[in-house]
């Protein structure tokens, strides 16, 4: 499956890149692919542009903050998670993925 | 016919104790009566009484009439007129000098989730102790003395001069015994009081009506009491303390220890948190220091010479407890936290594992602090930098030594010669000055010669009361008139300098004559002494003060005569300015950021380098760190300031760079104002040092933390003791506001708590490998191994330091680069795997610079 995501925690400092960097690995390992946009003190990076979110089979917003940009991904099928699951349960949120699609 | 003098009272705190001292002792000088009328509440007071001065209440801009009349009532007004119109004034200051830094009420949150117990009071004496409680009994005069029927007149009249004059004896040798300036400040007070005639005229004259000595005693407490406790001023009511004191010790030495109902031998645990309603300076001297560990004091206030001595001897103390209703008994444990101004009682372990974590914190921070202290201060740009202090007794220069001072760059002898009725032979000068010389212990001691004026009376040398002592006959100008005086202090001084290395130094110094004038005096007195087989230095060192701006503008001429210089700021910048410095309208011109002290510093410094003389300066600002950019930009290199601020500057000079110094000078020379050399002074402090993201100080291996708070707390004080943070409080917080919105425990073990705040010095990635596994909060089942914290500065415009944590944060997810850190077995192998795994060269190349 093809999936978009974005990561995003209060202080930017951590967890939004933990986040990314478990998602990027846990899709390789399931055999997905997968960009994640990561919304932190340096603002937005590796930004998704509409194609990628056009093509992507689901998104994953994987944020405690309000994202920027929500509205980009109005209509897409939406697993919004706890940045915390991102890190700690990243196998769970792509079954879930499977599950809905 | 008697002499009237108007005045409004110039003291913002109203006549307190330390100007009702001095004018008292001024007014006793003359056989004439001085009273001074407050025309506000009608009230006369006798100028000679201490009491009754603080007694009548006079208050800021009070409209009071000066009253003398006797013999020498004309010589009394022309004295005490100058003395009430040029010094009353400046003799406000420092009355505040008890009072500890502002209370800081933030409880740390490491301390404040051990859920202490505690109650909080008014801080004192900063420190903090664990002892068991003891209330401290009171000491009541034996009432049945009071009662009993008096004698005959003249058997209690001589009771009571007997009593007066072991009293006196018993103070001097309590002076005499005293352990620190503080206790021999105060020890004089009390001798103040005790020789103040309305205090003894009171006593008598009860005793003439009648009434037993203690009766009369205990009535003349009781009245100056209530005169104390209605002036109206705190500062005076604190002084009760010292009246009681000196009733209480004059009780005892007629009575004995029968004068009072007191529970001999109270019993003091070994470490013993002392609780008492009040309790008087002689009370705590008398305390078994050895045992008391704490004090808490209800009825106390900050400038009580209780918390002065409290203070000296580093006994940690609180006053004015609020929340009565937790009771504290006998033999409770307890905490006393002089910093926080609190006591928490029976301590939990956790409170007490805080405290231990707090006091070894404590220790290394102060070690670092000495040790910081006892090196030689240096810019950042590698520029050595002398710190001498300034001193005027041995003790001090201890002290100054203890502080890290570099030798004592002004030694004030003044004091040998003040309060005395003939000048000190030379004898006595040789043995002082010897003292000061060893407690140096092989450090350079700058002694200066007898530096007084009419500002400053010394009978014996019978110097005339001037309109304007400060541009008048003082300092060096008056030697050839006292020669045998300077003749005696020069002996002293030359003798001094064979027991280590001695300088000597001349006051206001205007003319190449006047340092002639003491260059041959020196020379004679060292033939005399060489005849005599006298050891002394002969390479004795003279230099000359530069205050005048006569002497800032011939430093080449003045060369010739003179082997160095010291700059003495606080009367050069008046003098420049022509503003006097006691002065309260002119203050603001009292300033070392004027565009023209600045420029007139410059060209002292620059013509002293010129002539290859040595140049220091010894003014206040050489203390004031806030200067230190101004000083060493006009080249200065030895500073010496009061022996407390020693350390600070030290501090302080590694922070600036004397290129940037010297260029920042250069503006300010052509600077409008001073307020804009202040500015420009200020904009040069603030640049803190890059520094490596994470070094081996900031891994902290096998560390016993058994909980989050622990682990946290121990992280965050080691930055501070790093330099890498400013305010652990802030900080500490900043993390616990972040722990609460979601757990940072990140699976595998590890555990990544993190902040940003302005107290932030230098962005840190530290590390902590516990030694066992601590549950890191409710919500994360895996117990946490490895920490990293994050500290960042908030307003941290740099971005590059930001990817460095997104790699970091990344790696952690990856196998390798965990499985790599749990082989680290040091904290460089921690830091080189963490460089390998990131590239930190970018950022710290380009911030590092």
């Amino acid at each position: 499956m093809k999936f978009v995501a974005v990561t995003g925690c209060p202080t930017g400092i951590a967890h939004t890149y933990m986040a990314a960097e478990q998602l990027e690995k846990t899709a390789r390992e399931l055999g997905h692919e997968i960009q994640v946009e990561t919304q932190g003190a340096m603002g937005i990076e590796n930004e998704l542009s509409p194609a990628a979110i056009a093509s992507a089979d689901a998104v994953i917003l994987a944020a405690d903050i309000a994202i920027e940009g929500a509205e980009r991904f109005d209509g897409k099928t939406k697993i919004e998670v706890p940045v915390q699951t991102a890190i700690k349960e990243a196998g769970s949120i792509f079954a879930q993925a499977g599950a809905v699609k | 016919m008697s002499l009237e003098y108007q005045f409004f009272c110039p003291l913002k705190h109203g006549v307190h104790a330390r100007p009702a001292t001095e004018l008292s002792r001024r007014a006793s000088a003359f056989r004439s009566d001085v009273r001074i009328v407050n025309g506000r509440t009608g009230q006369s007071s006798n100028a000679k009484s201490l009491l009754s001065l603080v007694g009548a209440d006079f208050r800021h801009d009070d409209p009071c009439v000066l009253d003398i009349s006797g013999d020498d009532q004309s010589d009394a007004l022309r004295e005490l007129r100058t003395f009430i119109e040029q010094e009353f004034a400046g003799l406000d200051i420092a009355v505040e000098d008890a009072v500890t830094k502002a209370v800081d009420h933030r409880l740390p949150p490491s301390l404040r989730m051990c859920n202490p117990t505690y109650l909080r009071g008014r801080p004192v004496v900063s420190g903090i102790v664990e002892g068991a409680i003891v209330h401290l009994a009171t000491h009541r005069v034996n009432p049945e003395l009071i009662e009993a029927a008096a004698e005959s007149v003249d058997v209690e009249m001589d009771r009571l001069a007997a009593g007066f004059t072991a009293l006196a004896s018993e103070l001097t040798a309590r002076k005499a015994r005293s352990v620190s300036l503080e206790a021999g400040a105060i020890l004089g007070a009390h001798i103040a009081i005790a020789n103040d005639p309305e205090f003894r005229d009171q006593i008598e004259s009860s005793v003439r009506d009648g009434q037993s000595v203690a009766a009369a005693i205990q009535s003349a407490k009781a009245y100056y009491e209530s005169v104390l406790s209605n002036a109206g001023s705190r500062l005076i009511e604190e002084r009760q303390l010292d009246l009681r004191d000196v009733c209480d010790l004059l009780l005892r030495s007629i009575y004995g220890k029968a004068a009072f109902v007191s529970q001999n031998g109270q019993h003091l645990p070994e470490s013993a948190i002392a609780i008492a309603d009040e309790l008087t300076p002689q009370q705590f001297l008398e305390l078994d220091k050895s045992r008391i560990r704490g004090l808490v004091v209800n009825k106390i206030g900050m400038t009580s010479h209780t918390a002065v001595l409290a203070r000296a001897a580093g006994v940690p103390m609180i006053c004015d407890l609020q929340n009565s209703s937790i009771a504290l008994t006998d033999g409770q444990i307890a905490v006393l936290d002089g910093d926080h101004a609190i006591l928490l009682v029976d301590p939990t372990e956790s409170i007490q594992r805080y405290y231990q974590r707090e006091q070894t914190k404590r220790t290394r921070l102060r070690e670092q602090q000495r040790a910081r202290a006892q090196l030689q201060a240096g810019t950042a740009d590698g520029e050595t930098v002398r710190v001498y202090a300034n001193a005027m007794s041995p003790l001090e220069v201890k002290k100054a030594i203890d502080a890290g001072a570099d030798g004592i760059g002004l030694y004030r002898t003044e004091w040998m010669f003040l309060d005395r009725p003939a000048p000190p032979t030379e004898g006595e000068q040789f043995e002082t000055l010897a003292e000061a010389v060893r407690a140096a212990q092989g450090k350079p001691v700058v002694i200066r010669l007898l530096d007084v004026g009419g500002d400053k009376p010394v009978p014996y040398l019978n110097l005339p009361v001037e309109e304007n002592p400060f541009l008048g006959y003082r300092g060096a100008r008056i030697y050839p008139e006292i020669e045998r005086v300077v003749r005696g202090q020069v002996r002293a001084i030359l003798r001094a300098s064979a027991l280590g290395p001695v300088r000597m130094l001349v006051p206001m110094i205007a003319t190449v004559a006047e340092m002639q004038w003491v260059r041959l005096l020196v020379a004679d007195v060292m033939k005399e002494l060489k005849q005599a087989g006298v050891e002394f230095d002969h390479e004795l060192e003279i230099g000359a003060m530069v205050e005048t701006p006569a002497a800032g503008l011939m430093i080449a001429q003045l060369a010739r005569v003179a082997d160095f210089f010291s700059i003495g700021s606080n009367d050069l910048i008046q003098y420049l300015q022509a503003a006097d410095r006691g002065n309260e309208r002119v203050r603001g011109l009292q300033t070392p950021y004027h565009p023209a002290v600045v420029a007139f510093l410059k060209n002292v410094v620059d013509q002293a380098a010129a002539a290859e003389r040595d140049i220091s300066i010894c003014g206040e600002i050489a203390g004031q760190s806030e200067c230190l950019p101004l000083l060493l930009g006009v080249g200065l290199r030895s500073l010496s300031s009061e022996p407390t601020a020693v350390s600070v500057v030290k501090a302080r000079v590694g922070d600036c760079d004397a290129s940037d110094c010297a260029a920042m000078v250069q503006t300010a020379t052509t600077a409008v104002d001073a307020g804009s050399v202040r500015t420009l002074c200020a904009k040069l402090q603030v640049k803190p040092r890059s520094r490596p993201l994470i070094e081996p100080d900031v891994v902290l291996f096998d560390s016993t933390a058994g909980a989050r708070e622990e682990a946290i707390k121990d992280l965050v004080d080691n930055l501070l003791l790093q330099g890498r943070i400013h305010d652990p409080i802030d900080v500490e917080e900043a993390i616990w506001t972040r722990e609460k919105q979601s757990s940072t425990s990140v699976g595998y073990g590890i555990a990544i708590p993190h902040c940003r705040s302005r107290q932030v010095l230098a962005n840190s990635i530290s590390f902590m490998r516990l030694t066992k596994p601590i549950a890191w909060d409710e919500t994360s089942e895996d117990a946490v191994r490895f920490v990293f914290l994050l500290t960042i500065h908030d307003s941290d415009a740099d971005q590059s330091h930001m990817t460095i944590l997104s790699q970091l944060a990344r790696r952690i997810m990856q196998d390798e680069f965990r499985e790599g850190l749990e082989r680290c077995e040091t904290p460089t192998a921690v830091v080189d795997h963490i460089r390998d795994h990131i590239n930190l060269n970018d950022v710290e190349t380009t911030a590092g610079g």
